[in-house]
């Protein structure tokens, strides 16, 4: 460890930073490496040596056979000199000692080698003078000469990049063996050396690396046999994108998978429960994303269709997401430093009136309203613009982030530790969060039968600090208010209701109030072994927990509301802790014979003793501030405890045949059992099948001479859902502070009923796949092109179908229903994945484009198929897509009393039409809308042409899942510049702006958006014809849901920009590195739309997706950083 | 090599019996948080525990400690909204207006309200019914006691929803499996039925008084209030007269001086109540729990809003209409204009108190009439406390009192044709608050103008003139009046004469059946 310190001095350094992290578990992780190191097995591996009257061969010879040495040694070395040795249990060095005494041979152990020399010889390896010089020329299959490729001698730094003519000359230690030539689009090579003093190369492009892995499904395959829809995203690929997360890398990277505001969709919305696709670390099921920094990542698998998902079965309908993490290397100690620092801003702020339009605005709603106009408002005061409250509610927010791994190891043992740390707070005045993440992996090889390693992966995650409680205070403060106000014991202005009639609450009083503070640790941690039992015969284990530890506390100071009320103090605790053991382990075969090639694997995974809970105290009403205890309050609430159980039972299996390297089938089959459903219902299967062939092995293809590849698949497979709470099958008393005062002196009497209405009935959600894809390869494989078109149909779905008000069920006016397999739905779409990788002399590029469309369909809701409606705007009937908008179509507004008439008189005729015996009196009390309707008022279509608006003239105004989306990806380089863009977008898409209400409604004393400047004000002044009158109390009902709050949710977006440079490598390797680069790169540089609110990101649940409230915007951020390779 | 096949073999037979170790009964889990419905209410403190929770389904969903006092004061124009109210309760000041349709919240709040109670009360039924098969009553009778709360209640609800709703669906047992998308009832009739069936039943089941642990729970006496108002309700004079019979010296009207006690904190369930939602505020309560939904919040809320809405120091939703104040100056009988005595004890301001804060001891303090306007006085707490400090209120609503049911009695006089009966319990309810009594002969019209003027006087402020109005038949006539000066334009049709059946109720249920023009 001495010398490799030495070798790589700057690492002193790092174990200083680390020591200032007090992070102790490094250490801990330190000290576990330096058992592996090299060095240190010379120290810790005990010989048994008995050779009397033998040899120095022999004994060097012995000592090769016990353990990994090797010697090396020229002819200056008497091997045969005779020797002997009874050594028991003793390091080589103290063999070598005894042997070698009294003679002029030396020897050096450099990692598991050891050379010998004569001592009046000058040291070998000590000088790189003394090396091998090598020549050679590299082209690429087409014969052309590459300049740039990097050469690099194995396991050191030595290196040197081809000239303009593709011409290298490099001078190598005398014990170097293998050579790594690399380049951007290639393969990279590792060459031999042997005896050769000339090398030529040529590099083969790795456009679509049929030969690279793809991890599927308890086990991996070579991508070219891949039979179902996986698709692949090598980080190494997607450049060096700051991605804060997961989702985000994934975002306009892969075909059929959506990402929107954080939330991962993977072909369409198969269940109007939870949709997200199930995630899978490193094979460990049920991992938690968090726990993973993004820059430990190698790779991400994306399971998309039946027959690739069915293998987990029950939990496998809403795609699979693998995420495998960087492991260690059979190479010496390889470090990786990233730091990185940035800012972020809001991408967009939004037009509101000023002080002088509000008053304006204000006193017309309630002049229309017959309402006094207080006496406030008649004061100059108020129409002065004091407070800006976006730009006291928006700042720039700060990231810094740095990054380091190492990685190494032997062929006995590998290594990859971690460690990153961020530290970032919000656009948006309050919040701060810090991040610790580390990663440990550790592999090895016991035996040629016995494998087995670790992987741990820990996060610390700090939070602070609160955002304003409602967004939409800092449209709707008044302007004239001032930000702090010293009069108030508290600090801070506020509106008063009975003066200034605006109940919003200064959202930068709310924000700094409020004191919460969190701190959670997330931990995933797993050993396996694989036991090669005969030869290829494979049994593999693994057993491991992931879990978490919260404590949150949240402190509130007291304050006056806006009422004049007190708001006493309070102070909460909530703690919670998560604990999910799982233990995996399955059987594996794999047999060639003749054309055939043949694996099958079963196995099973248990889940059990699954628990998590979590406890809340509160109290409030503190007399002394600094003492911040609830055992201190005055009133304190009663606490509160939750536990929950859980566990899971499966057994799987798979079958893959080959034949002749050209059919290819894959069968799978998962048998689920989920404690979710009742006994009888517990168990389901789930079946796959795909075929795949793969024609450009075919002559009569291969003879085209057009296809690189060309691959026909087919799969069929069924996957299911169990995303539901548990126990939803049994009935349950409610207890949850029910109460009831009674007595003379009143004391609480405890009640217990049944709130919500269950079905034992209910069983697995299952959803059917069926896809056909062509996989092509163009032009040398430079251009790559996959389609795929897919069916999804999803039966089952559990649904609490509504039901009756008046079965009484439920904590609110509605709810408590049952869940039932009631509901259907289809996805249908096709996906189209295109690459094109080339090259002009030394400038690169490649494109990677994705496009998928999905139509999503309900065929059944089941139970009469009643339409379920969420909130009175987001519909889901039989016929159209989930969660689509259901209102009135606004036509303008009536902009003359004289229209309004027209349109009044008219309903009075349809009216009369209908019904002849309509008194005088019952006709004149007909409307076209309402009595309270006037000139100004919204004007909504009359869809069923009965005469009048009702609430039969809804209909569907929007459709929430976008139907499209799409991404495009371009990397260009060109001498150590790169440069990277990523365009992101979707299509067919609305949004429902439900906060219309709150900024544009105009039926409270509120601020508004300066749209509601178009408004209506008088026939002479009539605006837009859009935008109606300002009423307080909205009589007519303009803010019923309507057209009016719907606007496209199309956007594209500049998602991510990076530029970089990276230094030669013959200049950085003076300094000691291997690699330095530093970049700047961007995050929402640009956003195409014509959504009028903050972002059209937006994502929600499915049966209410796209119902937005005033939401904050994603941030736009400018990040640089530095990359160093040691 | 043998030996790495024995390691081989010993590793096969370790996992072979880890893996067979583990079985199917790991997916036998039950929640340990809460304990399924059929291993509960097995015993009668747990049956009592369920109907402890039909009263507390009254709380719900800002219903009895929030919108349904309010919802009937603006129905009857007997409250105003402030800017406040219009801005934050929409749905409460729609029924003000006039301006409400099928999908109005609090009306929906208020269906809901009842058919949670009826779920509750089926529940109780249906367990203490298996209880009282298996087992008979338990020694202190709580099993049969709390089925007949829970009859009581359920009849209570009935009579609500035939009332205000007509024909609406009935459900009378737990299991409901067979009858989820339960029709409207053929008639109105079905629905009074029963109401009078299951209030019948409470009336022979219930106590006469509770012990001092349990008062506040129905007694026989308020079973047979409600059963008498039912009957008034439906025009069956003669049998409501019957069951008000039986009131007779079990309840009595509180001495004038105790007049605050049928409407605030103190002397609750005193003899002139016969039934109150008890609420009460007790320290580390969930504050806004009164305003929300009480129950799921692991802090108990049992206290109301209705005060903190009604003051004017306060939140200040809702303010005394002027016009209101009228009400309380007509002739005597001798032809001269006369103050009622109990426009000093309902409101605020004018005619009303001009002094608050009369019964604490830093002494009363002017009302400030000119800035402030009319408020009320009856519900409030202001004799006893300045504010309400953050819904800390505990008044119970009082659901029927006694000089109510002197009232209905003196009804029953009318429409059977005794008139001086009818203006003799006029003159109980009169002389106890020290108005002058009725002596002259009145025609049956003239007695009912009486009687109109008595019940909105002394029940103003109750919920109980949109009842009376919409019973006797004049609701449109006597509310357009009051929408005219309100607005400008007479809102009020026929079709208000019936809550509409709400929206949800009707895209819910697909076996309800027609419901005209969206309303009823």
């Amino acid at each position: 460890m001495n010398k490799l310190l030495q070798k790589y001095g700057i690492l002193p350094l790092f174990y200083q930073f680390f020591r200032k992290m007090k992070l102790t578990i490094l250490f801990l992780t330190v000290s576990i490496l330096s058992c592996m190191s090299a060095e240190t097995y010379s120290q810790t591996t005990k010989l048994t040596i008995a050779e009397n009257n033998s040899t120095l061969l022999n004994v060097l010879q012995a000592i090769e056979a016990q353990s990994e040495f090797k010697f090396f040694y020229n002819e200056k070395v008497d091997v045969n000199r005779p020797v002997s040795i009874d050594a028991n249990k003793k390091t080589v060095t103290e063999i070598l000692d005894k042997v070698l005494t009294n003679t002029s041979v030396k020897y050096k152990v450099i990692g598991s080698q050891i050379a010998l020399y004569d001592k009046n010889e000058m040291e070998p390896f000590v000088s790189e003078q003394q090396g091998i010089k090598i020549t050679g020329k590299v082209t690429d299959s087409s014969g052309a000469s590459l300049p740039g490729v990097s050469i690099v001698e194995k396991g050191t730094t030595t290196g040197i990049i081809t000239d303009m003519d593709g011409n290298f000359s490099l001078t190598i230690s005398p014990n170097a063996k293998t050579l790594v030539f690399s380049f951007m689009g290639m393969k990279s090579q590792e060459l031999v050396i042997g005896n050769k003093t000339t090398i030529n190369v040529v590099m083969e492009d790795e456009s679509i690396g049929l030969n690279e892995i793809v991890t599927i499904g308890y086990g991996t395959v070579k991508k070219s046999d891949v039979t179902g829809s996986v698709a692949s995203v090598k980080i190494k690929d997607i450049g060096d994108r700051q991605n804060p997360d997961i989702a985000t890398l994934l975002q306009g990277s892969v075909a059929g998978v959506e990402v929107n505001a954080g939330q991962i969709r993977v072909r369409g919305v198969t269940t109007f429960n939870n949709s997200d696709p199930l995630i899978i670390i490193d094979g460990f099921f049920g991992g938690n994303l968090s726990t993973v920094n993004p820059n430990d990542i190698a790779s991400i698998e994306v399971l998309k269709d039946g027959s690739s998902t069915a293998i987990y079965g029950a939990k496998g309908a809403n795609g699979v997401i693998l995420i495998t993490t960087k492991s260690g290397t059979t190479e010496p100690l390889k470090v990786n430093i990233n730091v990185n620092s940035g800012f972020a801003m809001a991408s967009k702020k939004l037009d509101v009136l000023n002080a002088n339009q509000y008053i304006d605005l204000v006193t017309e709603g309630m002049t229309n309203a017959k309402m006094t106009i207080p006496d406030k408002f008649l004061t100059p005061g108020v129409r002065k613009d004091v407070t800006n409250w976006q730009d006291e509610v928006f700042r720039t927010g700060h990231s810094n982030s740095v990054d380091m791994n190492f990685a190494g190891g032997t062929n006995k043992a590998t290594f990859y530790m971690s460690m990153g740390y961020k530290h970032f707070d919000d656009i948006v005045i309050g919040p701060q969060y810090d991040q610790i993440s580390m990663r440990l992996k550790n592999d090895f090889k016991l035996t040629k039968w016995l494998k087995f390693g670790n992987n741990v992966g820990l996060s610390y995650k700090m939070a602070n600090g609160s955002m304003p409680g409602d967004p939409s205070a800092m449209i709707t403060m008044p302007p004239y208010i001032h930000v702090r106000d010293a009069s108030n014991y508290w600090g801070y202005g506020t509106t008063d209701r009975n003066i200034d009639l605006n109940e919003a609450y200064n959202p930068v009083a709310s924000s700094v109030l409020t004191h919460p503070k969190s701190n959670g640790f997330e931990y995933m941690a797993n050993i396996y072994a694989d036991i090669t039992f005969m030869k290829g015969l494979v049994y593999h284990i693994q057993t491991g927990v992931t879990g978490s530890f919260n404590h949150n506390t949240r402190w509130d100071d007291q304050f006056n509301d806006n009422a004049g009320k007190t708001i006493a103090n309070n102070y909460s605790e909530y703690s919670s802790y998560y604990l999910d053991p799982i233990l995996e382990s399955y059987l594996a075969y794999t047999h060639k014979f003749k054309k055939h090639d043949l694996s099958i694997m079963a196995g099973n995974t248990y889940e059990n003793f699954v628990t998590s809970g979590n406890l809340s105290i509160s109290g409030n009403d503190y007399a002394n501030t600094l003492v911040k205890n609830v055992s201190y309050a005055a009133t304190r609430g009663n606490p509160a405890d939750e536990s929950n159980v859980f566990a899971s039972l499966s057994y799987f299996g798979r079958l893959n045949y080959q034949f002749d390297n050209k059919y290819l089938l894959t069968m799978n089959i998962r048998h689920d059992g989920s404690p979710r459903f009742a006994q009888n219902n517990r168990f389901g299967n789930f079946p796959s099948v795909a075929v795949a062939w793969k024609m450009h092995e075919e002559g009569f293809i291969r003879g085209l001479n057009i296809f690189d590849q060309l691959k026909l698949r087919a799969s069929w497979g069924i996957s299911g859902n169990d995303g539901i709470g548990n126990f939803q099958y049994v009935s349950q008393v409610w207890r949850k502070s029910v109460y009831y005062p009674l007595g003379t002196t009143p004391t609480l009497n405890v009640g217990a009923t049944v709130i919500d209405d269950s079905s034992q009935a209910i069983k697995w959600e299952s959803t059917t796949s069926k896809t056909i894809g062509l996989d092509m390869a163009f032009l040398k494989n430079r251009l790559t092109v996959t389609g795929e078109y897919f069916i999804k149909n999803s039966n089952d779905i559990l649904f609490a179908v509504p039901r009756p008000i008046s079965l009484g069920y439920g904590q609110f006016v509605t709810g408590g229903n049952p869940l039932v397999n009631a509901a259907s739905c289809t996805n249908k779409g096709f996906e189209l994945q295109v690459g094109y990788k080339n090259k002009i002399g030394l400038f690169n590029y490649s494109l990677d484009a994705n496009y998928s469309h999905v139509n999503n369909n309900v065929t059944s809701l089941g139970l009469g198929g009643v339409p379920y409606m969420v909130a009175n705007i987001s519909r889901t009937d039989i016929g159209n897509p989930i969660g689509y908008f259901y209102g009135y179509e606004a036509d303008g507004v009536f902009m003359t009393q004289a229209s309004l008439d027209a349109a009044n008189q008219s309903a009075r005729d349809a009216a009369l039409k209908t019904n002849p015996q309509l008194t005088p009196t019952e006709l004149s009390q007909v409307y076209y809308e309402l009595a309270a309707t006037s000139a100004g008022d919204v004007r909504y279509k009359d869809i069923n042409g009965d005469g009048k608006v009702t609430d039969l003239d809804r209909t569907k105004i929007g459709n929430s899942i976008p139907t499209s989306y799409y991404g495009l990806s371009i990397n260009l380089d060109y001498k150590g510049f790169d440069f990277n863009v990523l365009f992101q977008g979707i299509a067919g898409s609305d949004l429902f702006f439900n906060g219309y209400q709150n900024t544009r409604g105009m039926w409270s004393v509120k601020n508004q958006e300066a749209y509601v400047l178009n408004r209506w004000r008088s026939e002479q002044n009539p605006g837009n014809g859009i935008v109606p009158r300002a009423i307080i109390g909205d009589p007519a009902q303009n803010m019923r849901p309507s057209t009016l709050m719907v606007e496209s949710g199309d956007y594209l977006k500049v998602k991510q920009l990076s530029f970089g440079y990276s230094l030669p490598i013959r200049i950085s390797e003076k300094v000691g590195l291997s690699k330095l680069r530093i970049y700047a790169s961007a995050a929402n540089v640009l956003t195409l739309t014509k959504y009028s609110g903050y972002d059209p990101e937006y994502g929600g649940s499915n049966l209410t997706r796209g119902v937005n409230w005033l939401n904050y915007p994603s941030p736009r951020t400018f990040s640089l950083g530095v990359q160093i390779g040691l | 090599m043998k030996k790495i096949i024995f390691v081989k073999a010993f590793i096969a037979i370790q996992i072979i019996l880890l893996i067979s170790s583990c079985g199917k009964d790991m997916l036998n889990i039950t929640d340990p948080n809460t304990i399924s419905t059929d291993k509960y209410f097995k015993t009668p403190v747990e049956i009592r525990e369920g109907a402890n929770a039909i009263y507390a389904g009254f709380y719900n969903n800002n219903m009895m400690s929030f919108e349904w006092p309010e919802m009937f004061d603006a129905l009857a124009n007997e409250a105003n909204p402030t800017l406040a109210a219009l801005a934050n309760e929409p749905a409460v000041s729609a029924l003000w207006q006039y301006q409400y349709q099928n999908t109005n919240a609090t009306l929906e709040r208020f269906w809901k309200m009842l058919y949670k109670v009826i779920l509750r009360s089926n529940l109780v039924i249906d367990k203490a019914d298996q209880y009282l098969a298996k087992n008979g009553d338990d020694k202190d009778n709580i099993v049969s006691r709390s089925r007949g709360e829970a009859y009581f209640i359920r009849g209570y609800a009935y009579s609500q929803l035939a009332f205000y709703w007509g024909r609406v669906p009935i459900r009378t047992s737990f299991d409901q499996s067979a009858n989820i998308y339960a029709p409207r009832a053929a008639t109105v009739e079905d629905v009074w039925a029963v109401a009078e069936s299951d209030l019948k039943t409470a009336q022979t089941i219930l106590p006469e008084s509770w012990d001092n642990a349990n008062i506040g729970r129905a007694t026989k006496g308020a079973a047979t209030g409600f059963l008498g108002k039912l009957y008034l309700y439906t025009k069956k004079y003669a049998e409501s007269d019957a069951q008000f019979v039986l009131l007779d010296g079990k309840y009595s009207l509180l001495p004038k001086a105790n007049w605050d006690d049928n409407f605030g904190e103190k002397n609750e369930n005193n003899m002139e109540s016969l039934f109150e939602v008890q609420f009460q505020w007790f320290d580390g309560n969930n504050i806004f729990g009164a305003l929300g939904t009480q129950e799921g919040n692991n802090i108990p809320a049992t206290h109301t809003a209705r005060e903190q809405l009604y003051g004017w120091n306060d939140w200040g939703n809702w303010f005394f209409p002027a016009r209101r104040a009228n009400d309380f100056v007509y002739n005597n009988e001798s032809g001269s204009s006369y103050t009622d005595p109990r426009a000093q004890l309902t409101f605020y301001g004018g005619i009303g108190a001009m002094t608050w804060l009369n019964n604490l001891p830093d002494s009363a303090r002017a009302f400030d009439f000119a800035k402030l306007g009319y408020w009320y006085k009856k519900n409030l707490n202001k004799e006893y406390k300045k504010t309400e400090d953050n819904l800390k209120t505990s008044n119970n609503l009082r659901l029927l009192r006694y000089a109510d049911v002197l009232l209905m009695r003196a009804e029953c006089k009318l429409n059977t044709g005794d008139i001086p009966g009818c203006i003799g319990y006029i003159n109980q309810v009169r002389a106890r608050i020290g108005a002058f009594t009725y002596n002259n002969t009145y025609s049956q019209t003239q007695a009912f103008d009486l009687l109109k003027r008595e019940r909105q006087l002394e029940l103003m402020g109750e919920q109980s003139r949109y009842n009376d109005l919409k019973r006797w038949g004049i609701l449109v006539e006597t509310m357009n009046t009051e929408t005219v000066a309100n607005f400008g334009t007479a809102r009020v049709v026929d079709k208000h004469v019936m809550f509409p059946i709400p929206l949800g109720e009707i895209d819910s249920n697909i076996g309800l059946g027609t419901v005209n023009d969206q309303w009823n």
